[in-house]
């Protein structure tokens, strides 16, 4: 299979990947439709669109949550979904990282140990227990939880941290996973408008790492990535250089479903 | 011809049960009272204001208190150990894939029946590998609630949320290391709080296990009462109202406390138990080496060949058949002592929570004098009740269904108790203020109110005690119980194993009747977690929340 790949610097490659969800009732809802698209290393891309448009259905195959209807994924040469849950596990999953929009944290523990978390692919259990005892790395998190602004809060119950808060240990914890592809979704959602700059910086420092992230702002994305994609009822609008994307394809993009019926 | 509701046919069957289990252990035959133990019945309840209060008897009490503690403590810990293995090979959404459900299927199977059995059962075969061995009681007690502990770990494991943990399994981690990390701290407030309800039964449960000759406080009560002692006999049950009681208060502080509260009395809690194991570690003076001991191996190699296949006892099916029929009855006749009694003590011991209950000081005496009987009540273990009740009622079914009955009172009581406290009283207040008189108040709003979940402890209750017939059976009062002693005095292993699948059939055929009546009364309302002994109403999992048409994980 790797020969389907255009060149070793391919992370991700999408052939006519199709999507479906089951709606509330049962019936079938398209969420991705024949989508074909691959990302080289290094890129940091942007997902835009109106919520349902597909942005988390794209992060969820790429993170092989969810196995597509139609159509092949690669990531790293390899079928996500199937390589999460062979044996292979362990070594693939250390290249991926994810935050998901609710933050998939453990609320009971302290900040560092959330961040920790993101070494947990490589640890040992023992590592693991002995790190809960005594939290491993100190300043290597204190570090990382600085390119978020939230260093005082290192030693903080995660519970009792703000929404924007979590958010951003979250996005600390795969930091510290530093992951070879890293997918967000939303990762700036409930995040402090002023440090939305910070968190997007943060994510995108790292010139090996390959992002996909879907955004909501626009102008926050045009500000940090090097390729924005997007996505309308599945399909891909436009695939561009930031520069190169106009208000006008915007407007389009967020347009009402009847709007752009009229159209 | 008015319409048979499902509730309705529930409340007939359940009534037609009633009269038949009273008929058959004897309740109208007035032949089985014993006229002539009047005396020494008397004699017994007045040795209570005269207990022996000598130096070498008190000393003696302490050091039996001493061991029952120390069985419990290291029983509670064996069946910690046991129920956090099992726990995530019980759990259905850690492992979701095949290999896992198979697993959970295989661990499934093998816990039911140690469930099932009782503690003194296991603790009369570990008698016959061990012989008078700290480690019959320890882990006699280990056995079945590491298996209840298991599932409702498992349970806890599946309550809580997950997404966590499937973050840390995609991103590599191992299935240990994730569950430790991501799952346990946040549950870790359950657990604990659950391990303490356990030592608070364990504790009652070392009692009895004791009787069977292991030592500790129901050793010497059994010697005291054979010797008719009654002044000793209440010298050690002051012993275990206040050894029961202190377990039950510490309990209730580590299951009752919030917050950072909780947190911190936790803490020390564990802190405590951890010394207390080790300080009961040397009180029993406990040889790990006996586990594995040459003797030991032969001896259970012996007694797993003389115990298959199972047979039939000298006297066949009948005999089978007819104890299963008086255990049964008497475990209905004892829920219904237990049930009436227990829910009228519960609500004069539960503690006023609204705003125009009595709260003057006679109430409050009444109150703490409940309290202290249903603590006597449930600190002496039940085959303790069924000598005294057979000073005045003939050996036979009827005083161990008595026994059991008065004992559970004290159980219920305290569970219905708590269940009524839970309850905002803001209704009540409100028929109260309107002018509704007390009992009306109490018939027509807070009983009802709280309805769900006192039938649901009640019904559920009968699943503990259809399995404690065979403790008060053990000493004599008929059923299955005797009919193990009886085997077992014959040395008849092969019939010992038909009677204990006889006793895990009716556990399970009771389980099943008790799922039933609690869905058909209440909906399905869960007694809460501190009412689960053997068996729980699992809820259904949560959606793990991945979507697509072929996202379940293969």
């Amino acid at each position: 299979m790797s020969d389907s790949f255009a060149s070793n610097d391919t992370v991700v490659e999408l052939v006519g990947v199709g999507v479906e969800h089951a709606d509330p009732d049962g019936r079938p809802v398209t969420a991705l439709d024949d989508i074909s698209l691959s990302i080289r290393r290094g890129e940091r891309v942007a997902v835009l669109g109106s919520s349902g448009s597909g942005k988390s259905s794209l992060l969820d195959v790429l993170g092989g949550r969810v196995q597509p209807a139609h159509g092949a994924v690669r990531v790293f040469d390899d079928d996500p979904f199937v390589a999460l849950r062979s044996r292979r596990r362990r070594t693939f999953g250390r290249r991926v990282g994810m935050v998901r929009q609710h933050g998939d944290l453990v609320l009971s523990l302290r900040a560092i140990h959330n961040v920790n978390a993101g070494l947990l692919g490589t640890w040992s259990t023992w590592a693991a227990l002995a790190s809960l005892i005594r939290p491993s790395g100190r300043s290597r998190v204190r570090e990382i939880l600085e390119r978020v602004a939230l260093a005082d809060r290192m030693d903080a119950v995660t519970g009792d941290l703000s929404g924007g808060e979590r958010q951003r240990v979250a996005v600390a914890r795969v930091l510290r996973q530093a992951p070879d592809l890293l997918l967000a979704d939303e990762p700036t959602s409930s995040v402090d408008p002023r440090l939305a700059d910070s968190v997007m910086a943060a994510l995108t420092a790292s010139s090996t790492t390959t992002l996909v992230t879907a955004v909501h702002d626009p102008a926050l994305a045009q500000r940090h990535v090097t390729r924005m994609i997007g996505l309308r009822a599945g399909h891909v609008v436009f695939d561009a250089d930031p520069t190169a994307v106009s208000t006008d394809m915007l407007d389009r993009l967020y347009a009402s479903n009847a709007a752009a019926a009229d159209a | 011809m008015s319409a048979l509701t499902p509730r309705r046919r529930i409340l007939a069957i359940a009534g037609l049960a009633i009269a038949w289990s009273a008929h058959r252990v004897g309740v109208f035959d007035l032949d089985n009272l014993n006229s002539g133990g009047w005396d020494a019945f008397g004699r017994f309840w007045t040795g209570i204001i005269d207990p022996d209060t000598s130096a070498t008897f008190v000393r003696l009490t302490i050091e039996a208190a001493g061991a029952t503690v120390a069985f419990a403590v290291l029983g509670t810990a064996v069946s910690l150990i046991i129920g956090m293995g099992g726990a995530p090979l019980l759990s259905e959404r850690l492992w979701p894939t095949r290999v896992g459900a198979a697993l959970r299927t295989l661990a499934t199977a093998v816990f039911v029946v140690p469930r099932a059995v009782h503690e003194i059962v296991w603790a009369l075969l570990l008698l016959q590998v061990f012989g008078f061995d700290p480690w019959v009681a320890i882990i006699g007690i280990g056995i079945p609630f590491g298996a209840v502990t298991a599932k409702v770990y498992a349970e806890t494991i599946d309550e809580a949320d997950l997404r966590p943990y499937e973050l840390a399994r995609t991103s590599g981690a191992g299935r240990t290391s994730a569950l430790l990390y991501t799952v346990v701290p946040a549950i870790r407030g359950e657990l604990i709080s659950y391990a303490f309800y356990r030592l608070e039964c364990a504790v009652r449960s070392a009692a009895v296990v004791g009787i069977i000759g292991v030592g500790g406080l129901g050793f010497q009560l059994d010697l005291s009462f054979e010797t008719l002692n009654y002044s000793e006999v209440w010298t050690i049950i002051a012993a275990l109202v206040v050894v029961s009681g202190l377990a039950d208060r510490w309990s209730t502080l580590v299951r009752r406390s919030h917050g950072a509260r909780g947190r911190r009395v936790r803490e020390w809690s564990v802190v405590a138990a951890a010394g207390l194991l080790v300080w009961s570690w040397n009180e029993v003076e406990l040889d790990p080496s006996a586990l594995w001991s040459e003797r030991t191996r032969r001896r259970a190699g012996e007694l797993v060949e003389a115990m298959w296949p199972p047979t039939l006892g000298p006297d066949g099916w009948s005999e089978l058949i007819s104890a299963s029929l008086d255990t049964a009855a008497m475990s209905i006749v004892a829920v219904v002592i237990a049930g009436v009694l227990g829910v009228i003590a519960g609500a004069v011991v539960a503690r006023p929570n609204g705003q125009l209950e009595v709260t003057g000081v006679l109430r409050r005496v009444v109150r703490w004098a409940m309290g202290a009987a249903l603590l006597l009540l449930r600190a002496v273990p039940a085959p303790v009740w069924a000598f005294v009740v057979v000073l005045v009622v003939f050996a036979g079914p009827l005083p161990g269904a008595i026994a059991l009955g008065i004992y559970n009172i004290g159980v219920i009581g305290r569970l219905v108790g708590e269940a009524f406290e839970e309850r905002p009283a803001d209704t009540h207040d409100l028929a109260l203020a309107s002018g509704a008189s007390r009992p009306a108040a109490f018939v027509a709003v807070r009983l009802p109110d709280a309805a769900g979940r006192i039938i649901a402890i009640v019904v559920y209750r009968w699943e503990v005690i259809i399995r404690e017939t065979i403790v008060v059976g053990v000493v004599g009062a008929g059923g299955l119980g005797q009919l193990l002693r009886d085997h077992l005095a014959a040395r008849d292993f092969d019939a010992l194993t038909g009677t204990i699948l006889a006793m895990l059939v009716l556990a399970v055929v009771v389980d099943q009747l008790s799922r039933t009546v609690r869905r058909g009364l209440t909906g399905g309302v869960r007694p809460g977690r501190t009412a689960h002994h053997a068996d729980a109403v699992a809820e259904p999992p949560a959606d793990m929340g991945a979507p697509s048409t072929s996202a379940s994980m293969k």
